[in-house]
């Protein structure tokens, strides 16, 4: 790995008036779904997903990236103001942020946030590029039979984590699985669930999935439910850009929390499914134990910084799974993989061999997003706390025609509009009686490299691959989990983690 | 089995018991895997189902003024509501798959905010126009996409 593979994907994006335009374009794109509750990064990504289409596969992950890691620097802006979370992973902010904004010092709040949402950004890019050495023989180790168990890992821990019913978790994520299986057979060539449509032969298309399980949904809620998108008070917060700085300067005023809580957010973000708001909640319990003079909970500014470094550091370590082993750290990185496929980028151990420019370049772009997204907070937050107002009658609509546009251009398959309405029927279903719908999408995108491993790994050492040694780790691992979901439900009053359904 | 929340679980049920009935008939290897997802999953989704029943018996026995019953609780399918979103849904597709993108998006986004949404004329012809804008200028025109013409409006102008 030479200075020239590191760092020539950072010259060509700098050097390029056209992927610089891209990640400037894309960071407001990002704090606007960040910044309105409700909407996130997943949504973020599936309605930018037709923008991507034609794209050059560099071009189009860079875009992706770019929106993707600012989502939680824009979701601070309601938390702080209006103490509504933009995204799950920004409640965490409100315990000190909103406080702080009661009492006048929302610019600072904001700031604080900003500074450690960008420091702990470009921490996570870092973090992710000191793994590669580390992890890059590892992944090469790996055979068929750890695969197929890193799949099932994966969507155990992702549905044991994304909801509060185990049963409900693991269904989810085993309906993603069958969804996965739709078309031709790789090994047999047998038609499976295809019915005689030829444009299911190819098996369904992750994208028009993933618009359909949660797009159409959300839409359909914010439609039953109807006026402003969020609930939150008219009369804003008054700052200004002293106060702003004020708050960036108090987080280089706690170097060392803003480290430990970035490192620990970007490891947490690597263990698939625990990031979001594991990482934002850890990193605030974390800041409260240690600075043992704070006043958490009535507005210390390092209640801020905690988990506003650790909800951007957390990007970089998602990544690490997501793109060597192609098993999403988290659901927006799930869906991410559906467009990374769609741009011809196919995450999995191959990247450690022929993908690492694209590797570097998503790197860089962690790292450049997460510092420009800082002065185009200062420029736009203000515009931004307006969004959170944005009613639901005009948005619904364009959401809509966006989504049947996805869903068409995967494939340029018309038919595709037909799934999307039966997925958006029963993700809206799905999501209103609580079955958690990330573990559809990790289910959709492991279920191929799951069967495949499984296949290759029967064939290979036939029913005794569970006994080799690695595989013992992942079923230690797996076993690990079921038994962490338990303990976490008898412990009364601990620390939620779920993400949204 | 009236009540949303048992109705779902039972659709689930239904889905996996019915690809894993598909299974079998597929050649032995083909088959494996789905049949390896949809048992296990089938047998989660009866549990599950018996886990709604006895809640559902267990709030019935506790009377209407629980806090186990009503609506959120899944005790009505579908609210009226519900149904509203779900024919705009349809009419979102109709229009769509009737008459492409750059006619059936604009008419359906202008539809839904003036008749759905009662907003301004104003609002509804703006969205709709903004709508066509997007379609045109950045699907088309920049990112040189081509967009669905639809099943009808090409034979209608033929």
């Amino acid at each position: 790995m030479g200075f020239e593979h590191m760092f020539g994907p950072l010259v060509q994006i700098v050097g390029s008036p056209y992927l610089m335009g891209l990640i400037l374009l894309a960071i407001p794109i990002g704090m606007f779904f960040g910044a309105v509750p409700g909407l996130g990064g997943k949504l973020g990504v599936v309605l930018l997903i037709p923008f991507v289409f034609g794209m050059e596969p560099i071009a189009g992950a860079v875009f992706l990236i770019a929106m993707h890691s600012v989502v939680h620097t824009g979701g601070s802006i309601p938390s702080i103001l209006f103490g509504v979370p933009g995204t799950g992973p920004d409640a965490a902010t409100i315990v000190d942020g909103y406080p702080m904004a009661q009492r006048g010092e929302a610019g600072r709040a904001l700031g604080a946030s900003l500074g450690a949402s960008g420091i702990g950004g470009v921490i996570g890019a870092l973090f992710l590029a000191a793994m590669l050495p580390v992890l890059r023989p590892v992944i090469l180790a790996f055979s068929p039979a750890e695969f197929f168990l890193l799949a099932i890992f994966g969507i155990t821990f992702i549905a044991m984590l994304s909801g509060r019913s185990l049963i409900k978790g693991v269904s989810v994520g085993l309906l993603g699985l069958m969804v996965a299986f739709i078309g031709l057979d790789p090994h047999t060539g047998t038609q499976r669930y295809t019915f005689g449509q030829l444009y299911l032969w190819e098996g369904v298309s992750i994208i028009a999935a993933v618009l359909g399980i949660f797009a159409v949904p959300e839409m359909l809620a914010l439609g039953v439910k109807g006026g402003a998108i969020a609930d939150a008070p008219k009369k804003v917060a008054k700052y200004d850009l002293a106060q702003v700085l004020q708050g960036i300067g108090d987080v280089l005023r706690h170097p060392w929390l803003t480290l430990r809580t970035s490192l620990i957010g970007a490891g947490i973000g690597a263990i698939p499914g625990l990031g979001g708001d594991a990482a934002s909640w850890i990193c605030y319990g974390h800041a409260a134990q240690t600075c043992r003079d704070g006043k958490f909970g009535q507005g210390d500014v390092r209640g801020v910084i905690a988990p506003e470094t650790a909800n951007n550091s957390k990007e970089g370590g998602s990544l690490l799974p997501t793109l060597f082993f192609g098993v999403p750290g988290s659901s927006g990185m799930a869906i991410l993989i559906g467009a990374f496929v769609m741009l011809g980028i196919q995450p999995g151990p191959q990247m450690a061999l022929t993908g690492m420019d694209i590797v570097w370049a998503l790197i860089w772009t962690l790292a450049l997003a997460n510092l420009l997204s800082v002065f185009m907070f200062v420029a736009m937050a203000p515009t931004f706390s307006l969004l959170v107002h944005v009613r639901g009658a005009l948005l619904i609509p364009f959401v809509l025609v966006l989504s049947f546009l996805g869903a068409y251009l995967s494939e340029s398959a018309w038919q595709n509009m037909g799934l999307l309405i039966v997925l958006g029927a029963l993700g809206y279903f799905l999501k209103k009686y609580g079955w958690p719908r990330p573990p559809f999408v990790i289910g959709l995108v492991l279920g191929p490299i799951a069967e495949d491993s499984l296949h290759k790994a029967l064939a290979i050492w036939g029913p005794t691959f569970f006994l080799r040694p690695m595989s013992l780790v992942f079923i230690v691992l797996i076993i690990a989990s079921i038994g962490y979901y338990f303990w976490q439900r008898t412990r009364a009053g601990g620390i939620q983690v779920h993400s949204d359904v | 089995m009236s009540d949303g929340r048992t109705l779902t679980t039972a659709v689930m049920l239904a889905i996996f018991a019915g690809m894993s009935a598909l299974a079998l008939g597929f050649p032995a290897k083909a088959g494996f895997a789905p049949l390896l997802v949809g048992i296990p999953a089938s047998l989660l989704c009866l549990a599950q189902l018996v886990i709604d029943l006895r809640r559902k018996r267990s709030s019935r026995a506790a009377g209407p003024g629980s806090p186990e019953t009503g609506e959120e609780n899944g005790e009505t399918v579908i609210t009226p509501r519900e149904w509203f979103m779900f024919v705009w849904l349809a009419v979102f597709a109709a229009l769509i798959a009737a008459t492409g993108f750059h006619v059936g998006g604009p008419v359906a986004v202008f539809l839904y905010v003036r008749f759905g949404e009662r907003e301004r004329w104003f609002n509804a012809i703006f969205a709709g126009l903004g709508t066509f804008a997007i379609m045109w200028l950045v699907f088309t025109e920049l990112l040189e996409l081509s967009l669905f013409d639809g099943l009808l409006l090409p034979a209608l102008l033929r």
